[in-house]
């Protein structure tokens, strides 16, 4: 009992029978419990808020912004849209096929 | 004393049921805020990509050839990435070696035994002298790459960084100009590394899940976009890593597979179940998807004789049967990347050998890629959108063009 008092004496000038003392200190931290949900809850509803006020383009605006993007970017992939084009890998694949007439002609 | 114990209670009793009110009317608050943004995403998502295509000029099949086999390694291709020349590109495998490779004569250039062999990604800097590589030893390291006939016969190559910090393998990696690198980790974290201070600038947390991928915005280096377990992908800033957007990839799939599209404004994102979604910044919103249904159809109705490459129709089989053992390394869309222009989407599956072109605004398959014996680990396009490179596990790289 006299170290019960003792500690309670240090820590905070309550004295009194335990059990009210116990119940004090279950509200207390209730209490932060709550604070803190209470803190998160309210950091959650600035996130939505800020979600909320961002500017949106429309769906459709968006959409028209890629079309276009694709229609005015050249690509040499697309010789459909963008006419032939001449890749380092053609001229290479050509070569094979002329050297070895070339070659015959040299050794001739 | 008594008194005073009970003042105190009594007080604590009055702000118990003050902060109860307070919270009872945030989360109704919350509530409101939740319904009015369900709203607002709901209003903006007035179209999609395909339904606004009307006036698009159709293009018909693709054809895109294959130029060159890259072989030389002796165990499956994982990753490739193509050097700012657009001509030369590195391969690395499960060999334990990363090679160096010229795409238009099919030749090695340069080899550089790694230090981790278990690696999973590598990039070349947009000056093309360094190669970072990642893995499964959790370090990021960056070589010097000689492509120069003298630094051939130099005994060792040099390695530049080391950087060492994540607690998980490294999925994916990219350079942010010449002196930065970030890395995307199975600790659920991103870190950009600087090489002149030789540590981490930043970590950006906020994933739950393994992040498996991440992409840079070509248009604004300061922007990326990951993709993790979580099932979300988030748009992040370099300059502020605490702030970040989310968008959800899947409500039962991880996403594995993110690339942004070539005008920066939106990103597609590949998942675990073989979807591919298009996502929209400005809009807030999905805008497209590449149904992995229409993949299926496409290969069930294909015909073999109209194949050119004469033993694709083999390689299907082939995959199909090892499919089985390509699913337990990951399911679902293996790479995804984008044609110059952002018109054609590549995509890989793990259970196609094939890889599938999308028109990215029609939503419909209009080639495939058909060649490899096994699935295709990776896809890049080359900087000038000419060439495409595919790193696939039966260890060859293809190099496709017009």
């Amino acid at each position: 009992m006299e170290l019960g008092f003792l500690k309670n004496a240090d820590s905070a000038p309550i004295t009194g029978p335990e059990p009210e003392n116990e119940k004090l200190m279950r509200i207390i931290q209730l209490n932060k419990m709550k604070s803190m949900k209470l803190e998160r809850l309210n950091q959650y509803n600035n996130r939505l808020k800020r979600e909320l006020a961002r500017e949106r383009v429309n769906a459709s605006n968006s959409s028209l912004m890629i079309i276009k993007y694709t229609e005015t970017t050249k690509d040499g992939l697309i010789p459909e849209l963008w006419g032939p084009t001449e890749t380092r890998y053609q001229e290479k694949t050509k070569s094979p096929n002329n050297e070895p007439t070339g070659g015959c002609c040299t050794i001739a | 004393m008594d008194g005073g114990t009970g003042g105190m209670y009594a007080r604590q009793l009055e702000l118990s049921n003050v902060l109860s009110t307070q919270i009872r009317n945030v989360q109704g608050e919350s509530k409101q805020l939740v319904h009015h943004l369900a709203k607002v995403k709901q209003q903006v998502k007035d179209a999609t990509l395909e339904s606004m295509s009307g006036n698009c000029t159709r293009i018909g099949p693709v054809r895109l050839q294959n130029h060159r086999t890259l072989r030389g390694h002796f165990n499956k291709v994982l990753t490739v990435s193509w050097h700012p020349d657009n001509r030369h590109l590195a391969t690395a495998a499960q060999d334990g070696f990363l090679l160096f490779w010229d795409s238009t004569s099919g030749l090695k250039k340069n080899l550089i035994r790694l230090d981790d062999p278990y690696i999973i990604c590598s990039d070349i800097s947009p000056n093309g002298h360094m190669v970072a590589t990642g893995g499964l030893e959790n370090a990021c390291i960056i070589y010097k790459l000689h492509s120069s006939p003298d630094s051939e016969t130099s005994p060792k190559n040099s390695i530049v960084s080391i950087f060492k910090g994540h607690r998980e393998y490294i999925s994916d990696l990219s350079f942010v100009g010449n002196s930065q690198v970030l890395t995307s980790s199975g600790d659920k974290s991103i870190v950009l590394w600087d090489m002149e201070k030789g540590t981490r600038c930043n970590s950006f947390n906020g994933h739950l899940g393994d992040v498996l991928g991440l992409s840079v915005n070509p248009r604004d280096p300061n922007m990326f976009v990951s993709c993790s377990s979580d099932r979300f992908s988030n748009l992040w800033d370099v300059r502020s890593p605490l702030n970040r957007r989310q968008f959800q990839t899947s409500q039962t799939h991880d996403s594995s597979a993110v690339k942004f599209f070539p005008d920066g404004y939106s990103f597609a994102c590949g998942t675990d179940d073989g979807e591919v979604k298009l996502f929209d910044i400005r809009s807030d919103c999905e805008l497209s998807n590449y149904p992995v249904r229409q993949v299926h159809q496409h290969f069930r109705s294909y015909k073999p004789e109209e194949q050119v490459v004469e033993d694709s129709a083999s390689s299907m089989k082939l995959s199909t049967k090892s499919s089985m053992v390509a699913a337990l390394d990951n399911p679902g869309v293996l790479s995804i990347d984008f044609s110059k222009s952002g018109r054609l989407l590549f995509a890989s599956y793990a259970e196609y050998s094939s890889v599938v072109v999308w028109d990215c605004v029609m939503g419909t398959i209009i080639g495939t890629l058909d060649g490899h014996r096994d699935s295709v680990s990776k896809i890049k396009i080359s900087p000038d959108g000419l060439g495409i490179a595919t790193a696939s596990r039966d260890h060859t790289t293809r190099i496709w063009s017009v």
